[in-house]
C-alpha cells in the first residue's frame, strides 16, 4: 500500500496519472497533515534537477552528428550534380548552420517559455474536477468553473483566478499570502479551507469561510477590505453593490465537493440552476406557478432522473426528458403563491 | 508517457526523412540518454554511443518501427549499444540489491529542517549520489527521463515489483534525508 501511493505520487508528479489517481490520492493527502507534508517533500525533491548545463553539448553534439550524416552523402544519394567535392562542402557547412540554427530554435520550447507559465483547468457543465495547485494547494472545481494559476508561485504571493465556483483547501505559508482573484473581488488569505462562488452571468460574488480567517477587497473599495471569520460568509451583489455578512450551514455549503446536491426549501428556480449546473442540462418549465414550488432534499452521487422523480412525487410537478438527455421539460399544477 | 504521441509524430517525420524532426528528437533526448548511458560507460563514450544511436535511426529510418514509445526505445537501443561496446565498464547494470541495505544517511542533515533553496540543492544532489547505483539510475530514469515504472522494468530486465520497491526505497531514503531530523545512524530500511 505505501509502496503503491509513491507509486501515485510520482506517476502525479511526471504527469501520467490520471483521474481516478489522482482522486485516490487527493483523498489520501487529506486524510493527514502527515500525508500532506509527506506529498510535499516529494514534490520538492522531484521538482530540484540536476544543475548540469548540458544544453551548449547537446548543440554541440548534434552538430557533429549532422556533420557526420552530411560527410556519408545520405542527403545527396540521388543527385549527382550535387556530388561534387565543392559543392558538397559549402552544402555541408551551409547545412550545418540552418541544422544548429533550427536546433536552437526547435530546442526552446523545451526551455521554460514565458508563454507556458500558467496552467488553466476547466470544468465543463456536469462535471467537477479537483486540482492540486503548485504548493500542494487542493482546489475542488465545481462544473462549469476555471482556474488559472501559475505553473510556478512567485516567492512573494500565490496568485491564481477562478470562474465559477471553487472550493479551496489552502496550504498555509507564512509570509506567501493565497490571492484568489474572481471578477472584481480579491480574497486574500494565508492558510485556509473557503468556498468561493462567482459566475459572470448571476451577478454576485459568494466567499464563505470553513476555517482560518480571509480578507475580501472589492475593487470598488481598494481601502476598505472586509474580513470573514469561520461560519461566515459575504454575498455581493455585483449590480447593487449591496454586501451582506452572514452566517452560513457549512456542511450545506461544502457539500457539492462530496458530491452531495443540496435543495434547502428553495425556490424552483434556484433549484432549476442548481441541476443546470450539477448535470448539464437545460430546464424549461412550461408552467408559471411552477416557479413558486418550493423543495428541501439532499441527494449524494444521485443520477438527475432520480431526483426528477423524487420531485415528481410530491404531486406538483412532472418532468419529460428530451431524446439526447440535454433538457429537462417541468410541468404539473404548480405551487400556490404562499405553498411551500 | 509524457508527450509520448509528440515523440511518435517526430518519429514519423524522421522516417520520412524529415531532418528537422531529427534535430528536435536528439536535442530532446540527448540529456536524458547522456544520464542514462553515464550509468554503462565512461562520459566520452556514452557520447560516442548517442552519436551512433542517432546515426543509426537517421540511416535506418525507413526500415525501423517502434512497438514501445519511442523514448523506451531509445533506451533500450542505447543499453544494447553499450553491451556491445568493448570498451564499456566492467559491470553489470543490475547490481545486487544488498548495497542499498547498507546505506547510512550521514550527518549532513540540517536540524531545523528550513533549507534555503540553494542549500537544498546541494543536499539533494548529495543525497541521490548516495543512492545505490541501481536505486539511482530507477529513481532518475523515472524522474528525470520520465520512464514509466513498466518501461523501466523492461528495460533493465527486472520485474515491476523491484522498479516500484527500488523507488519506494529511494523516495523514502531521499525525504528522511532532506526532511527529517533523524539520528545519523538510521539506515533508510528503519525509517
Amino acid at each position: 500500500m505505501k509502496a503503491d501511493i509513491h507509486l501515485i505520487i510520482t506517476k502525479y508528479l511526471s504527469s501520467q496519472a490520471n483521474q481516478e489517481e489522482i482522486d485516490l490520492l487527493v483523498s489520501w493527502i487529506e486524510k493527514s497533515e502527515a500525508n500532506r507534508n509527506t506529498f510535499d517533500q516529494l514534490k520538492r525533491i522531484w521538482e530540484h534537477r540536476m544543475s548540469d548545463n548540458r544544453e551548449s553539448d547537446a548543440l554541440e553534439a548534434l552538430a557533429q552528428v549532422n556533420a557526420r550524416i552530411t560527410r556519408k552523402n545520405h542527403f545527396f544519394r540521388k543527385n549527382h550534380f550535387l556530388r561534387s567535392p565543392l559543392w558538397k562542402t559549402a552544402a555541408g557547412i551551409a547545412l550545418l548552420a540552418i541544422f544548429l540554427a533550427g536546433g536552437i530554435l526547435a530546442y526552446r520550447p523545451y526551455s521554460d517559455s514565458l508563454f507556458n507559465r500558467y496552467k488553466v483547468v476547466e470544468t465543463l457543465p456536469g462535471k467537477k474536477q479537483r486540482v492540486i495547485l503548485p504548493d500542494s494547494t487542493i482546489v475542488y472545481l465545481n462544473s462549469n468553473s476555471s482556474i488559472r494559476f501559475p505553473k510556478k508561485f512567485n516567492d512573494a504571493s500565490r496568485e491564481v483566478f477562478i470562474v465559477g465556483e471553487a472550493f479551496l483547501d489552502v496550504r498555509h505559508r507564512d509570509h506567501q499570502p493565497f490571492i484568489v482573484h474572481t471578477q472584481h473581488v480579491s480574497t486574500k488569505v494565508l492558510g485556509t479551507r473557503f468556498n468561493i462562488y462567482s459566475r459572470p452571468n448571476e451577478n454576485q460574488l459568494r466567499v464563505s469561510l470553513v476555517e482560518g480567517k480571509v480578507s475580501i477587497t472589492n475593487e470598488q473599495e481598494p481601502d476598505s477590505p472586509i474580513i470573514l471569520l469561520p461560519e461566515e460568509e459575504i454575498i455581493i451583489d455585483m449590480k447593487t453593490d449591496v454586501t451582506i455578512k452572514q452566517h452560513f450551514e457549512p456542511d450545506n455549503t461544502t457539500a457539492w465537493t462530496n458530491g452531495t446536491l443540496i435543495f434547502d426549501n428553495e425556490l424552483m428556480s434556484e433549484i432549476a440552476r442548481k441541476i443546470t449546473a450539477w448535470y448539464g442540462v437545460k430546464v424549461v418549465f412550461q408552467n408559471e406557478n411552477l416557479l413558486n414550488c418550493r423543495f428541501r432534499g439532499k441527494f449524494r452521487n444521485e443520477s438527475l432522473i432520480n431526483i426528477l422523480e423524487t420531485m415528481e412525487k410530491t404531486g406538483v410537478i412532472t418532468y419529460e426528458l428530451s431524446k439526447n438527455n440535454t433538457m429537462v421539460y417541468l410541468n404539473g399544477k404548480g405551487c400556490m403563491n404562499s405553498e411551500r | 508517457m509524457l508527450n509520448s504521441s509528440k515523440d511518435n509524430e517526430l518519429f514519423s517525420r524522421i522516417q520520412e526523412s524529415d531532418h528537422d524532426a531529427f534535430n528536435q528528437l536528439f536535442l530532446k533526448f540527448y540529456k536524458p540518454l547522456l544520464l542514462f548511458s553515464n550509468f554503462m560507460v565512461e562520459d566520452e563514450e556514452a557520447k560516442d554511443l548517442i552519436a551512433d544511436l542517432f546515426l543509426d535511426i537517421w540511416e535506418k529510418r525507413e526500415s525501423l518501427s517502434i512497438h514501445s514509445s519511442v523514448s523506451a526505445y531509445l533506451h533500450t537501443a542505447l543499453k544494447n549499444k553499450a553491451i556491445n561496446s568493448r570498451k564499456r565498464k566492467d559491470r553489470n547494470i543490475c547490481i545486487d540489491e544488498a548495497e542499498l541495505s547498507n546505506l547510512q544517511a550521514d550527518s549532513f542533515t540540517s536540524p531545523d529542517r528550513l533549507l534555503m533553496a540553494k542549500e537544498f540543492d546541494k543536499q539533494i544532489q548529495h543525497y541521490i549520489a548516495l543512492l545505490p547505483e541501481r536505486c539511482r539510475m530507477i529513481f532518475l530514469l523515472n524522474r528525470d527521463n520520465k520512464l514509466s515504472y513498466q518501461e523501466i522494468a523492461q528495460l533493465l530486465n527486472v520485474s515491476l515489483n523491484t522498479v516500484k520497491t527500488q523507488m519506494f526505497r529511494a523516495l523514502r531514503f531521499l525525504r528522511h534525508s532532506l526532511f527529517q531530523n533523524e539520528p545519523s545512524s538510521r539506515t533508510p530500511d528503519n525509517f
